[in-house]
C-alpha cells in the first residue's frame, strides 16, 4: 500500500510541486482508510472524497490554494456533517442523517480539504478508552491489545496510522490529548471559544472544545489557523481576541522561556514509572534547549476530578434530554409516551452515557442542586484562579499528558473510576478554559508517552512554540507503528 | 335578586405568558408570526433541538422585555442570565426550555387598575415558547402530530402579586396588562390567535371557629380568553370553598394543584397535585453567556416610551374634552388613538367631532372591509379637513357622510369631493322653503299634531326635507323654515 506523507506541510509541497494530486493522495487514504483493522473508521465516503479531491486539484492548478487544499482528513463522529449519517458513538442516533455541517466542517471544505469519513469514538464522547462505542473498541495501532485512548480513538488511529493527513476531535476533558499521548501523535485542544461548537453533538457544553490530530506541531497549528475564528453561530465566543498567525513563534526556540513544572502532576498515585522517566527526560530536552525550568504548585489539581464529574455529567444530562425518540433518531415504540422514552433511551444509551446522566440529574436535583452544581462552579471559578496566578510567573506549564500508556482492551471497563482517573492530567485545563497541546515524548513498554504543554488562554502561539521547539530537539514524532495491512 | 358577597375572600395571583412582537424567533431566525402557517416550515435546526444546534438571542426580544418592565414600573437589574428549565414532552424539542429562573430580566414594578388600585409585577422573564400538539384518530388508531413553527417564538412571562380579589379584578388586570404591552409595542397580544396565556393562582381566606383559614392554593393553568380567566376564577374559588366545606382532601394536603379549564364543561380538572410536582433542575444555561444590559441603552428604551392608556385616557377627557366613554373607546386601540390624535392636529377646535367619527364612520369602515386605523384609505388628515368643513358649514354632518364614503371608495381631497359631487352645503332659502312645502303638503298629519300641542311631532320633517336636499342643507335652517311655515 501507498504511504501518505508524513505532514499535511509534506503533502502540500508534493501538491504544489506536482509530484502528487489530491486525487492520488485521496486514494491512498482511501485504500488504506479501507484497510483499516483497528475498527477506526465509522462511516468513509469514497465519492465525496474524491469529488473534494477533484475539486482540489483543480483549485490547485489555479495557483493560490490554502495549505489545506487537497488534504485527506478524518472527522470524529460526533461533529455533524450534512447528508451524510452522524452517529456520536450511539444507537440512539441511528438513521440520523444532518441537514446542515458543523461550522468546522464547513470551514475545512471552504478550504478544499478532503474528508475521508467519519470516525469511531465513545458513545456521545464520554470515555477514555473507546470501549464506550456502540460500534465496538478502537485498537491501538502501536499493539492491537492496547486501547488507543478516547474519547476520540478513531480520529488519534487515523492520524496513528497513515490513514489521514490530520483528523479532527473534541477535548471535553481529554479527548484529544490523551489518545493523542497513547497513539504517539500530537493532539491539541484549543482555548475555550476559539473554536465555534455549531453543529458539534453537545456533550458538556461548557467544555467541550474542537481540535486537531497531526503528525506534526506546525501542522497543528495549520489546521487550527483553519478552524479558529468568530462564528455568529456560537455566542460562547470570544469576540475581543483577533485572529492570529499561530505559525509565528514556531522557530523561535525556548530560550529563555520560563516552564512551570507542576508538582502535583509528578506525584500522582498510579502514574506509571515509564511515563514519568520519557516526560523529566523530556524536560531535561527543554532545559537544554534553553528554557528555564520552575516547579510551580498547582495545589488544588486533585479536586478537578471531582469538579469535572459534577458539571461535566450535570450538562451531558441535559444535552442528552433531546434523545427522546420523537423527531429522530432511534425509536423504541411502547404503549404510551412515557414507555416509549423509556424503552427508547433503555435502548438506545449505552451504560456509560446512562450512568452520567443519572449522576448529572442527581447532581441538579432540588435539595442537592446548591452542594454539588453550585459548589462545583465555585471550586471551578478557584482552580482557574490558580492557573491565573501561575502564568503571572511561568509563559507555560510542561506536565504529562496521562499516567500511564495504552492499556489492555477490557482492563478497566469495570471499574469507572480507575478509567476517570486517565484525565486526571487533562481536565483541569478544560476545567480552566486553557488551551493544550501533546507531543509524542518516547516510548515506556514499547508505547508511546505524550508530553503536554499548557498556555494561558488565548496563548496557542506560546504553546505552539515550546511544543514545536521540543519536536525539532527530539525524533519521537518520526517514530510510526508497523501497520499489518488486512 | 341580590348577589350576596361569597363567604371568603378571594386572593389571585396571575402569571401571564406573551408572545412579543418580534419578526423571527428568540434563539434563531425562523419567523415569530407562526399563525396560520403550515405545519413545520418555520423550522431550523435549532427550534427542532437537532444535535450541535446553539442558540442566538434575539435582542429585540430582549430590548422589548425590557421595554415592558419599564411600562410596568419595573427595575432593570445590570445582571441577568438564561436558565435551562429541563422537562421532556413531545412539544420540547431539546428536552429543556430556555427560560430565566434567578435572574430575571426585569423585577419589582406594579400596574394601575382603572378606579386606582396598584397590582404588583414581581418580574417578568424571557423564554422560548414550545410547539403544539393536535391529537387525532385514523385508522382506528388515535395518534399525535407535532407541529414546531410556534417553538422558539419569544415569550414574556409577567408574573404579578397575589394582589387581585375578585375575578372581576382579575381581568380588569390582564385588560390592563394588555393595554399596556400593546402600547408599549411590546405584543400584539392577539388571545385569539394563542398570543397570550394565563396561570392563575386562585386561594380563598376565611374565618372559622376565630382563626383566619387559607387552604391550599390551585393553580389554573393555561387560560387563554377573559372569559376562561373569569370563568375559572369564579368556578375554581367556588370549589375550593365547597370542597372545604364538604371536609374534602383540601383539609388534609399541604401543597397546591394544578388544575385546567374546560370551557364547554364550565368547569375545572385535576392535572397534578404536590406529589408529583416536577423538578426542573434549573442550571444556568452554558450555550448562553450572561446579559449586562447597559444603563444608557435601558435609558433610551425608557425615553422611547409612548404615553400609557391610563393617562392617555385621563388626557383625553381632561385637556381634549371627550367623554369617559370616548376615551376609552378611543385608547383601547392605540391605532385608533393615534388616528384620532393625527385628526384632531388638523382641526383641534372640534375634537369632540373627530371623535364621533373616529369611533363611529372610521370604526365601521375598517370593520366592514378589514384593516387597522394606521393605513386606512381616509387618511387622519383627510378626516381633520372634513371636520373642519362642516364645523365651517361648508357641508352638512349627512352630506360629510357621502365625502367620507367616496374619501374611503376612492381617495381624494375632500373639499374637492364636496365640490364634484355638489354637496356644497346650500344656502338657497327659497329652494329649501319649496321643499318644507312639499313634504308639509305629504304629512298633514304631523302639522295637525303639532298645532295640537306636540311641539316635537315636526322634528320627524326634517330628515325628509334633508333628503329632498340632497343632504345640502342646513338642518337648523330646515326647522327654522318649517317653524315659520306653520307658524
Amino acid at each position: 500500500m501507498t504511504e501518505l506523507p508524513h505532514s499535511i506541510r509534506g503533502a502540500a509541497d508534493l501538491l504544489r510541486s506536482r509530484r502528487t494530486s489530491a486525487l492520488e493522495l485521496t486514494e491512498a487514504a482511501l485504500e488504506r482508510s479501507h484497510a483499516d483493522r483497528h475498527n477506526a473508521w465509522l462511516h468513509l465516503c469514497d465519492e465525496r472524497a474524491r469529488a473534494q479531491a477533484r475539486t482540489a486539484d483543480a483549485r490547485l492548478k489555479l495557483g493560490d490554494a490554502p495549505a489545506l487544499t487537497g488534504i485527506p482528513w478524518a472527522c470524529k463522529d460526533i461533529i455533524g456533517t450534512k447528508a451524510i449519517p452522524t452517529t456520536a458513538g450511539s444507537r440512539i442516533l441511528e438513521g440520523y442523517v444532518p441537514p446542515y455541517s458543523a461550522t468546522v466542517v464547513e470551514r475545512l471544505d471552504e478550504r478544499g480539504a478532503v474528508m475521508l469519513g467519519k470516525t469511531n469514538l465513545d458513545e456521545f464522547a464520554m470515555g477514555s478508552s473507546n470501549e464506550n462505542s456502540a460500534f465496538g473498541p478502537v485498537k491501538n495501532p502501536w499493539r492491537t491489545d492496547r486501547v488507543p485512548g478516547g474519547s476520540s480513538g478513531g480520529s488519534a488511529v487515523a492520524v496513528a496510522a497513515g490513514e489521514a493527513l490530520f483528523a479532527l476531535g473534541t477535548d471535553t476533558g481529554g479527548s484529544i490529548r490523551q489518545p493523542a499521548a497513547l497513539c504517539g501523535v500530537v493532539g491539541m485542544k484549543p482555548t475555550y471559544g476559539r473554536v465555534p461548537r455549531w453543529g458539534v453533538v453537545a456533550f458538556a457544553s461548557s467544555l467541550d472544545q474542537v481540535g486537531p490530530f497531526t503528525n506534526t506541531v506546525e501542522d497543528a497549528a495549520i489546521v487550527c489557523e483553519a478552524i479558529f475564528g468568530k462564528d455568529p453561530n456560537d455566542t460562547t465566543m470570544v469576540t475581543e481576541f483577533p485572529d492570529d498567525d499561530l505559525q509565528t513563534d514556531l522557530e523561535k526556540g525556548v530560550k529563555g522561556m520560563r516552564l512551570g513544572v507542576p508538582k502535583e502532576y509528578f506525584s500522582l498515585k498510579g502514574m506509571e514509572p515509564g511515563v514519568e522517566r520519557a516526560v523529566r527526560a523530556a524536560l531535561k530536552v527543554l532545559e537544554r534547549e534553553g528554557a528555564k525550568l520552575e516547579e510551580v504548585s498547582l495545589s488544588l489539581t486533585d479536586h478537578g476530578l471531582a469538579v469535572y464529574y459534577i458539571i461535566q455529567p450535570a450538562e451531558a444530562s441535559s444535552n442528552l434530554a433531546r434523545y427522546d425518540g420523537i423527531r429522530y433518531g432511534l425509536r423504541v415504540e411502547g404503549p404510551n409516551l412515557l414507555e416509549t422514552y423509556r424503552r427508547t433511551r433503555g435502548k438506545g444509551f449505552g451504560p456509560e452515557v446512562k450512568r452520567r446522566m443519572i449522576l448529572g440529574t442527581y447532581a441538579l436535583s432540588a435539595g442537592y442542586y446548591d452542594a454539588y452544581y453550585v459548589k462545583a462552579q465555585k471550586v471551578r471559578t478557584l482552580i482557574k484562579a490558580e492557573y491565573d496566578r501561575v502564568f503571572e510567573k511561568v509563559d507555560a506549564l510542561v506536565t504529562p499528558t496521562s499516567p500511564t500508556v495504552a492499556f489492555a482492551i477490557g482492563a478497566k471497563v469495570n471499574d469507572p473510576l480507575a478509567m476517570y482517573l486517565n484525565d486526571v492530567f487533562t481536565l483541569p485545563v478544560n476545567i480552566s478554559g486553557l488551551p493544550g497541546i501533546s507531543v509524542p515524548c518516547g516510548f515506556s513498554d514499547g508505547l508511546p508517552v505524550g508530553l503536554q504543554i499548557i498556555a494561558n488562554s488565548y496563548q496557542e502561539r506560546t504553546m505552539f512554540r515550546v511544543a514545536a521547539a521540543y519536536e525539532r530537539a527530539t525524533p519521537h514524532h518520526l517514530a510510526r507503528p508497523e501497520v499489518k495491512a488486512a | 335578586m341580590t348577589v350576596s358577597a361569597p363567604p371568603y375572600e378571594l386572593v389571585i395571583g396571575i402569571e401571564t405568558h406573551v408572545e412579543l412582537n418580534t419578526e423571527s424567533k428568540m434563539f434563531c431566525g425562523c419567523r415569530a408570526r407562526w399563525f396560520g402557517a403550515p405545519p413545520n416550515t418555520l423550522v431550523c435546526p435549532v427550534c427542532l433541538g437537532l444535535p450541535g444546534a446553539l442558540p442566538v438571542p434575539n435582542r429585540r426580544a430582549i430590548e422589548l422585555a425590557i421595554t415592558a418592565g419599564l411600562a410596568l414600573h419595573c427595575q432593570t437589574p445590570d445582571h441577568t442570565k438564561f436558565d435551562r428549565k429541563n422537562y421532556m414532552y413531545p412539544d420540547l424539542p431539546k428536552g429543556y426550555q430556555i427560560s430565566q429562573y434567578d435572574l430575571p430580566l426585569t423585577v419589582n414594578g406594579w400596574l394601575k387598575l382603572e378606579g386606582g388600585k396598584r397590582v404588583g409585577i414581581r418580574r417578568a422573564h424571557l423564554e422560548e415558547d414550545t410547539g403544539t400538539l393536535k391529537h387525532g384518530e385514523g385508522a382506528g388508531q388515535r395518534y399525535t402530530l407535532v407541529d414546531f413553527n410556534r417553538s422558539g417564538v419569544p415569550l414574556l412571562e409577567i408574573v404579578s402579586d397575589p394582589d387581585m380579589s375578585s375575578a372581576g379584578e382579575a381581568e380588569r388586570y390582564v385588560r390592563t396588562l394588555r393595554d399596556i404591552l400593546v402600547y408599549s409595542g411590546v405584543s400584539e397580544m392577539r388571545l385569539e390567535q394563542g398570543a397570550g396565556r394565563f396561570d392563575v393562582n386562585v386561594s380563598i381566606r376565611f374565618e372559622e371557629g376565630g382563626k383566619t383559614i387559607w387552604p391550599p392554593q390551585s393553580e389554573i393553568k393555561n387560560l387563554n380568553s377573559y372569559e376562561a380567566l373569569r370563568g375559572a376564577v369564579a368556578y375554581e374559588s367556588d370549589r375550593l370553598w365547597r370542597e372545604w366545606q364538604s371536609g374534602g382532601e383540601i383539609r388534609t394536603r399541604t401543597g397546591k394543584v394544578t388544575v385546567g379549564w374546560s370551557p364547554e364543561r364550565g368547569r375545572t380538572y385535576m392535572q397534578r397535585s404536590k406529589e408529583e410536582v416536577e423538578d426542573y433542575r434549573y442550571f444556568p444555561e452554558p450555550d448562553l453567556v450572561a446579559l449586562r444590559p447597559k444603563a444608557t441603552r435601558v435609558a433610551e428604551l425608557r425615553a422611547a416610551l409612548p404615553e400609557m392608556p391610563t393617562e392617555r385616557r385621563a388626557r383625553f377627557v381632561e385637556k381634549l374634552g371627550l367623554s369617559e366613554k370616548d376615551a376609552r373607546n378611543l385608547v383601547a386601540d392605540r391605532q385608533l388613538a393615534d388616528y384620532f390624535e393625527a385628526a384632531v392636529g388638523v382641526e383641534p377646535t372640534s375634537a369632540k367631532a373627530v371623535a364621533n367619527w373616529v369611533i363611529g364612520e372610521l370604526t365601521a369602515a375598517l370593520k366592514r372591509d378589514g384593516g387597522d386605523a394606521k393605513g386606512a384609505r381616509v387618511a387622519p388628515e383627510q378626516l381633520g379637513v372634513l371636520v373642519r368643513l362642516i364645523a365651517a358649514g361648508r357641508v352638512s354632518p349627512t352630506a360629510a357622510k357621502q365625502v367620507f364614503g367616496e374619501m374611503w371608495k376612492r381617495g381624494g381631497d375632500p373639499e374637492a369631493i364636496v365640490n364634484t359631487l355638489g354637496l356644497a352645503q346650500t344656502s338657497d332659502e327659497d329652494a329649501i322653503a319649496a321643499a318644507v312645502d312639499e313634504v308639509l303638503k305629504a304629512n298633514p298629519s304631523a302639522l295637525a299634531d303639532y298645532r295640537k300641542g306636540k311641539e316635537r311631532a315636526l322634528d320627524g320633517l326634517i330628515g325628509p326635507v334633508m333628503s329632498r336636499m340632497k343632504g345640502r342643507a342646513d338642518g337648523a335652517v330646515i326647522r327654522r323654515i318649517i317653524l315659520e311655515r306653520v307658524g
